[in-house]
């Protein structure tokens, strides 16, 4: 009789850890899918920038430095050698880009260009993709985190090794008070 | 998130398996009632009719939609921008699977999602909502219809509204032939007064399974509306987008009632019954700008806001409001919606004003003005821009 209790135990035991094990599984899935969905995102920028500045520079062409520094933070994501570089080097991407189209603000020809509006708006729409990845990611992150911490899971977490996941921060300062770029 | 659909999802299976206790209620009572005995007959009716209901509702449940609608599909070439909104939403509510996009050939401002699951499934938008509607806008009305998709509303919905019609199809019917009863019971006398009990029993049944078939359809739908607007601005992260797209919509001037069913109106972002399926705009607009105000946004947030609006929360899944408040476009430091490049849609809006007869009008402040082809010429109007003398008549040059 004694016996058939421990087992009992023993058995809800290891289904209890199962499932909490399962959870943590799924949602480290999650946090990776959301990444992956970021990556796929900056490489569609990445594409994006060859015609951007090709359409461009014949009516920019005493804009040399902002169009220069789109290409080299450009190069520099795409050879980054650490996240935490390939985070700064995307960053300043952005903000290259945003300099880039307030600068088209004063091209009334660019402007009527048709070219240029629409890949005007696919910036304007990889820009807020890369955002709501971002967002998504942080989200999971968040939930991945959170569930990992509570209590019995943060021992199982222990156990099995699931270590914290980082958020994409945006650590730059300036970044944060960065002024509203008119895209339009 | 994933807590939320699976209690969600909980959440509607008891519901519909109240529905369908209800449908078998009332099959049964319109059984006895026909003939004593035969309830078991009258179940077997109900149920096959929600089955063929359900079948043809799953199976081209969304082609039919579409079709009365006069929605047709497009791809990322046509509508290069509305692609883009769905394409940021379906990221931003972490769907797998991109939904068809359809554009709706109706000055009337509205939208609506459909489709059996969430790999499955279409974005419908009318060319009305597209013209009145700016980036940030649409983004929230795709946000919401994006929620239901996520939130596994649009089977649910469809199951409780095949279900609600089966039953008031048989109500209908009953209320039509109640005399048939007594010509086939006049033919065996023999229990007349268990009968009659059961007569009595049967007919309240039906007239209480009715209503009550409907009320569950409208509570459970206004429930969803709520759910998915709090969805948008989760999505968003942004309520003020949805708030001015639905603030637009229903002061529409060509309204927003599309020519479906009114088994379909529930879908819409609209519905055209404001006291039926949908809650009233107003407060849905009122809960998404004290949501704004508020500076941060979940669905416990939304939750307090409704409650604060009069409204109930109570079918809101306890797991949504458990998930965690996430300051407005902040948290992720997403830079705030970028300003909306009006250009391409208002260009491809143009050209339709062009075809339906409208006069552009280059004012010598640069501004571009419409006149419609019904105003009458020799009228003197001015540029709303810079006030310059414009003629309503034709250019002369």
């Amino acid at each position: 009789m004694g016996l058939w209790i421990v087992l009992g135990v023993v058995v809800l035991g290891a289904i209890f850890v199962i499932a909490i094990y399962n959870g943590l599984v799924t949602m480290r899935n999650q946090v990776k899918n959301g990444w992956t969905q970021i990556d796929v995102q900056l490489k569609r920028r990445y594409d994006l920038i060859p015609n951007l500045l090709e359409t461009v520079k014949g009516y920019m062409k005493h804009e040399q430095q902002v169009l220069e520094n789109v290409t080299k933070f450009r190069s520099q994501a795409m050879g980054a050698h650490s996240a935490g570089e390939r985070i700064e080097a995307e960053n300043q991407l952005s903000r290259a880009l945003a300099n880039v189209m307030a600068v088209a603000e004063n091209y009334p020809e660019l402007k009527a260009n048709q070219n240029f509006l629409a890949l005007q708006e696919e910036l304007t729409s990889t820009e807020n993709r890369i955002g709501f990845s971002r967002q998504h990611y942080n989200d999971t992150v968040m939930q991945y985190n959170n569930k990992r911490q509570v209590f019995p899971n943060v021992i199982i977490a222990g156990m099995f090794n699931f270590g914290e996941e980082p958020y994409w921060q945006i650590t730059d300062a300036a970044e944060r008070a960065a002024p509203k770029v008119s895209f339009a | 998130m994933w807590e939320l659909v699976r209690r969600n999802q909980i959440k509607s299976l008891w519901l519909v398996v109240f529905m369908g206790a209800l449908l078998i209620l009332t099959g049964w009572a319109a059984g006895e009632w026909f003939a004593p005995g035969s309830g078991a007959a009258g179940v077997a009716i109900a149920g096959f009719l929600a089955v063929i209901l359900f079948l043809i509702s799953y199976f081209a449940g969304g082609d039919i939609l579409l079709a009365l609608a006069g929605a047709r599909q497009v791809e990322k070439q046509d509508a290069p921008q509305l692609y883009n909104i769905v394409e940021e939403m379906r990221i931003a509510s972490g769907l797998q699977a991109m939904p068809r996009m359809y554009i709706m050939d109706s000055p009337a401002a509205n939208a609506f999602a459909a489709g059996r699951n969430p790999e499955e499934s279409v974005v419908a938008v009318t060319e009305g909502l597209l013209r009145i509607c700016n980036r940030e806008e649409l983004q929230g009305v795709i946000a919401h219809e994006m929620a239901h998709i996520k939130h596994r509303d649009i089977l649910f919905m469809t199951l409780l509204a095949v279900m609600a019609g089966a039953i008031s199809i048989i109500a209908d019917f009953m209320s039509e032939r109640w005399w048939l009863r007594s010509r086939i019971s006049s033919r065996d006398s023999d229990d007349n007064k268990a009968a009659a009990v059961v007569m009595i029993l049967g007919l309240v049944l039906i007239i209480f399974g009715a209503l009550a078939a409907r009320l569950i359809w409208f509570a459970a739908s206004r429930t969803r509306e709520y759910l998915a607007d709090a969805g948008a601005a989760v999505f968003t992260r942004n309520p003020e987008g949805l708030a001015s797209a639905l603030e637009k919509i229903s002061s529409s001037i060509a309204g927003h009632e599309l020519p479906v069913p009114k088994v379909a109106q529930a879908m819409l972002i609209a519905g055209a019954n404001l006291f039926s399926t949908h809650p009233p705009m107003a407060n849905r607009i009122n809960i998404l700008r004290q949501l704004a105000g508020g500076g941060q946004v979940s669905y416990q947030a939304y939750a307090m806001a409704l409650r604060a609006a009069g409204g109930r929360s109570g079918m809101f899944p306890a797991a949504a409001l458990k998930e965690p408040a996430l300051p407005i476009a902040s948290l992720t430091q997403r830079e705030r919606g970028t300003p909306p490049p009006a250009n391409l849609r208002r260009e491809t809006l143009d050209a339709a004003r062009v075809r339906a007869g409208y006069r552009m009008h280059a004012c010598e402040c640069g501004a571009k003005i419409k006149i419609p082809a019904r105003m009458p010429p020799g009228l003197s109007l001015s540029c709303p821009v810079c006030g310059r003398p414009v003629r309503s008549g034709p250019d002369r040059p």
